[in-house]
């Protein structure tokens, strides 16, 4: 018998104050699906970076064909067709898609005909995965959605042999899930190896042969997928018996409007948007990529401009010109991409959760630091943030952590109407189950709530009514109980 | 010259973004700043040297002669250090000391003290917020705003003045602002401190340090979490502005003679004490205990180059060698250099 295509021996990779692996062992066969799961913080993305020569090991060997090799660097593991499609995007945003795609591997040419083959290539690959983007596009300018699929296509464009997924879904759609998926399928059978991480189970479930489990650092065990359930997957992951969370939706009496927008439209973005979110709803906006309920979600925060309707909050008309005009009048925005519009990754976590409530915490200008360090620590507790305390710089933790911390410091705030846009990307089961209840919490203490969210079944559960969008305007509208996937999906494309 | 930045820039860019495509940590070229640590082991070593090399090194004499000679700059680098923490900077400082120090100088055949260094003062906070609002409300890169700022207020400084020194001769105030003392205390040193010690409090304990922070850190997620970002870079400039003037009082006073051709070249001495502080001029990081730790580090290796007898240009190679051997460990520490 062959060795297997990637090992990985006793890993041990320690922060200050954290073992974030110890004694990992870990191996890949040509040809299958390795999933590792675990909670957020359980070390995943740290054992795949050190896969990936991204982060160094304090011990513990790495072999590829068996034998062992020194990945001291990135492009060693890529010299050895090992490719990685990072959890936290890393993409030029001034270079096109194309460009991105194929950064540091152009076909040598001349520059006009270069960049007509490059976008051609990368149209190739993103035909692949059946995504219409336009690969001469700026990066910058893309949403996060079309970003993660960016970082897919340049993964594959290196025609690895081993790939390394690391939350690829956590933003994508329902249906380009089901696209990433059936590729995955196609490379394995083309014998490549693919070790995949991710929080949505049916997926792991669906695509993996085996699965290895990760528990504060360390592997609880390796399985074969088949014959091993959901339930007994989340029981290895959290060490305990999971009581499989039941919807946390709760019937709420619903009270005036609180927030409500009158045809608001962006030439050449959206159009006619017409809502309404009462006190106590919670409302979402469903839709496919390129939708634009981004935008709409952004204008109603004052980040972006509207040239046509109005925008009314508690029934009164309001001019939002910056993000500050709709804090002003209580509005708060959970954005999606932690890393460019959530967080302040080089300040420390109680920083991050103390800046939208700077004002209240100031006593004549200055901080008041006991009780900035009170709240912190009680949105720590709450929503259970795996950190070695607030000090603790918000770029050192885990993806799903530092989901975490933008959901808690909207709530410090606590202002009348959220706007969540994915609360819970890249969150584990059990912290999921957690930002669901608190949210039906706060439309319980009679917050308005506008909601978006890539998995539509997730929607369906926590929402009360849906609106769809298609194409920049509104295309259905469903109360709760009139939900169905198929009907509200049958509008994505209206 | 606009296009030669802009292709700077934009080379500046891919590098980082080529670092951060080979995915090291992607903040690390970002957050390229010098360590702590050996900062302050420099400052020891200088020290300890300078008691070996010359016996009345450490004498409160000799102290006081090596913080006179970095008080302007160290005020100067506490204004900058603000601006860089917002991820910008400011090449204006010496020509906003200079413009603001003839206006004041303007004033001297009123003989009011107060109208002399008020007009100083108020013309650099002035100059300093319109840079400010250049950079902040108009979103013009503060390189090229504080460059034409630079050109422009020396510019203004030789026509209002018509070329000639000015002298404050008639003004005891200010004259007593460079070369009096409190306590035996030299006031440029006592204005040292207590502005140092000022910034401090306003870097790290006010919640404006907070906004300064975030703005600089991640310009975008400061906004959307409700801070005033224009606001916060606008005000900086503006301490930029008034920190300058301060100092280019405090050596008019000192040489009690007002030179509409001073400060050549000021400001990159000031940014380099800021830079080896340790804050990183894409912003976030920085601190004021750093950049005073680097102005006496400055301070120090000149006045003993000055005891030894050593040349001015030699001073200058000796002086860029401890910022290469402050900001090297720093960088490999970091794995940047290799
Ligand atoms: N640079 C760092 N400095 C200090 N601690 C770190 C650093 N990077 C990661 N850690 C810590 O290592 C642990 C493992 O983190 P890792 O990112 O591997 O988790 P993960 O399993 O990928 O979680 P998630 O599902 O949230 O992405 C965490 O406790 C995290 O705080
Ligand atoms: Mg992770």
């Amino acid at each position: 018998m062959s060795a297997p295509l990637l090992e990985v021996k006793s890993i041990r990779k320690t922060y200050p104050g954290v073992i974030a692996l110890s004694d990992v062992t870990f191996d890949l066969k040509a040809g299958e699906v390795h999933a590792v799961v675990g909670e957020n913080g359980a070390g995943k993305s740290t054992l795949l970076s050190v896969m990936n020569g991204l982060v160094a090991p304090d011990s513990g060997e790495i072999r590829i064909d068996g034998q062992p090799v020194v990945l001291n660097d990135p492009t060693v593991a890529l010299a050895n067709r090992l490719a990685l499609v990072h959890q936290e995007l890393v993409l030029c945003p001034n270079l096109s898609v194309a460009e991105n795609i194929f950064l540091g591997r152009e076909p040598a040419g001349r520059l006009g005909k270069t960049r007509a083959m490059l976008n051609r290539m990368a149209k190739d690959l993103l035909d692949q995965i059946h995504v219409n983007l336009d690969p001469s596009r700026a990066v910058g300018e893309l949403s996060l959605n079309e970003q993660q699929i960016v970082e897919i296509c340049r993964a594959l464009a290196c025609r690895p042999r081993v790939l390394v997924f690391d939350e690829p879904t956590a933003s994508l759609n329902d249906d380009q899930v089901v696209h990433l998926l059936a590729v995955i399928r196609k490379l394995k059978a083309n014998g490549l190896g693919i070790v995949y991480v991710s929080h949505r189970l049916s997926e792991v479930m669906q695509i993996s042969d085996r699965v290895t489990v990760l528990r504060d650092g360390s592997v609880v065990a390796t399985r074969d997928m088949a014959g091993l359930n959901e339930a007994a997957l989340v029981a290895l992951m959290v060490g305990r018996e999971h009581k499989p969370g039941q919807s946390a939706y709760k019937e709420r009496r619903c009270g005036d409007v609180a927030l409500e927008t009158k045809a608001i439209g962006k030439a050449g973005v959206f159009d006619d948007i017409s809502l309404q979110v009462r006190t106590g709803e919670i409302v979402g906006i469903a839709g496919l990529l390129g939708c634009q309920r981004e935008a709409v979600v952004r204008a109603i925060f004052g980040d972006q401009s509207i040239d046509r309707g109005e925008i009314r909050v508690q029934g009164r008309k309001v001019q939002l010109r910056s993000p500050r005009d709709a804090i002003a009048f209580g509005i708060g925005f959970m954005p999606a991409d932690r890393k460019r519009e959530g967080l302040i990754l080089p300040m420390s976590v109680g920083d991050n959760i103390a800046m939208t409530i700077l004002r209240r915490l100031g006593r004549l200008g200055f901080m008041k630091r006991r009780q900035r360090n009170a709240t912190a620590n009680s949105l720590v507790r709450t929503l259970a943030i795996k950190t070695n305390g607030l000090s603790q710089l918000a770029s050192q933790l885990s993806g799903g952590n530092q989901q975490k911390i933008v959901i808690g410091k909207w709530i410090a705030r606590g202002g009348d109407i959220v706007i969540a846009e994915d609360p819970t990307r890249g969150v584990d089961v059990g912290a999921k189950f957690e930002i669901w209840r608190t949210i039906q919490d706060l439309a319980e203490q009679g917050k308005a709530i506008l909601l978006l969210t890539t998995e539509l079944q997730e929607m369906m559960d926590a929402c009360d009514r849906i609106l769809v969008m298609s194409r920049g305007r509104v295309t259905g509208h469903f109360h709760r109980k009139d939900f169905s996937a198929e009907a509200i999906a049958h509008c994505f494309v209206a | 010259m606009t296009e030669k930045v802009g292709e700077h820039v934009m080379t500046m860019s891919t590098l980082e973004t080529q670092v951060a495509s080979q995915a090291r940590p992607p903040d690390a070229w970002r957050h390229l700043s010098v360590s702590e640590t050996s900062r302050v082991a420099v400052l020891i070593a200088l020290l300890i040297a300078g008691q070996a090399i010359t016996p009345s090194f450490l004498s409160l004499a000799n102290i006081h002669v090596i913080l006179l000679a970095v008080a302007a700059i160290g005020i100067m680098a506490y204004g900058m250090t603000l601006v860089v923490i917002t991820g910008e900077i400011d090449l204006s400082i010496a020509g906003i000391a200079i413009l603001s120090c003839i206006a004041g100088g303007l004033m001297i055949p009123t003989g009011s003290a107060a109208l002399v260094i008020g007009t100083t003062l108020l013309t650099g906070l002035a100059i300093g917020l319109i840079n400010g609002i250049l950079v902040a409300a108009l979103g013009i890169p503060s390189l090229i705003t504080t460059l034409g700022m630079l050109g422009i207020s020396r510019a203004l400084a030789n026509i209002f003045s018509g070329g000639q020194a000015l002298y404050p001769e008639p003004i005891a105030a200010y004259l007593w602002l460079g070369r009096g003392d409190l306590v035996g205390i030299p006031l440029p040193v006592v204005l040292l401190v207590v502005l140092g010690a000022a910034a401090i409090a306003l870097t790290k304990y006010s919640i404006f340090g907070r906004a300064l922070y975030a703005t600089g850190g991640n310009v975008k997620a400061a906004a959307l979490s409700g801070i005033n970002v224009v606001g916060v870079r606008a005000v900086v400039f503006a301490i930029s502005g008034a920190c300058a003037a301060l100092a280019g009082m405090l050596e008019s006073a000192r040489l009690s003679y007002i030179n509409p051709a001073g400060f050549e070249g000021m400001e990159l001495s000031v940014l380099a004490v800021t830079v080896l502080g340790g804050a990183s001029l894409s912003g976030g990081s920085g601190s004021i205990t750093g950049t005073v730790v680097a102005a006496l580090i400055i301070g120090i290796v000149n006045n003993l180059l000055n005891q030894l007898g050593v040349s001015i240009y030699l001073q200058q190679v000796v002086t860029a060698a401890v910022i290469l051997a402050v900001v090297m460990p720093g960088m490999w520490q970091r794995g940047i250099a290799k």
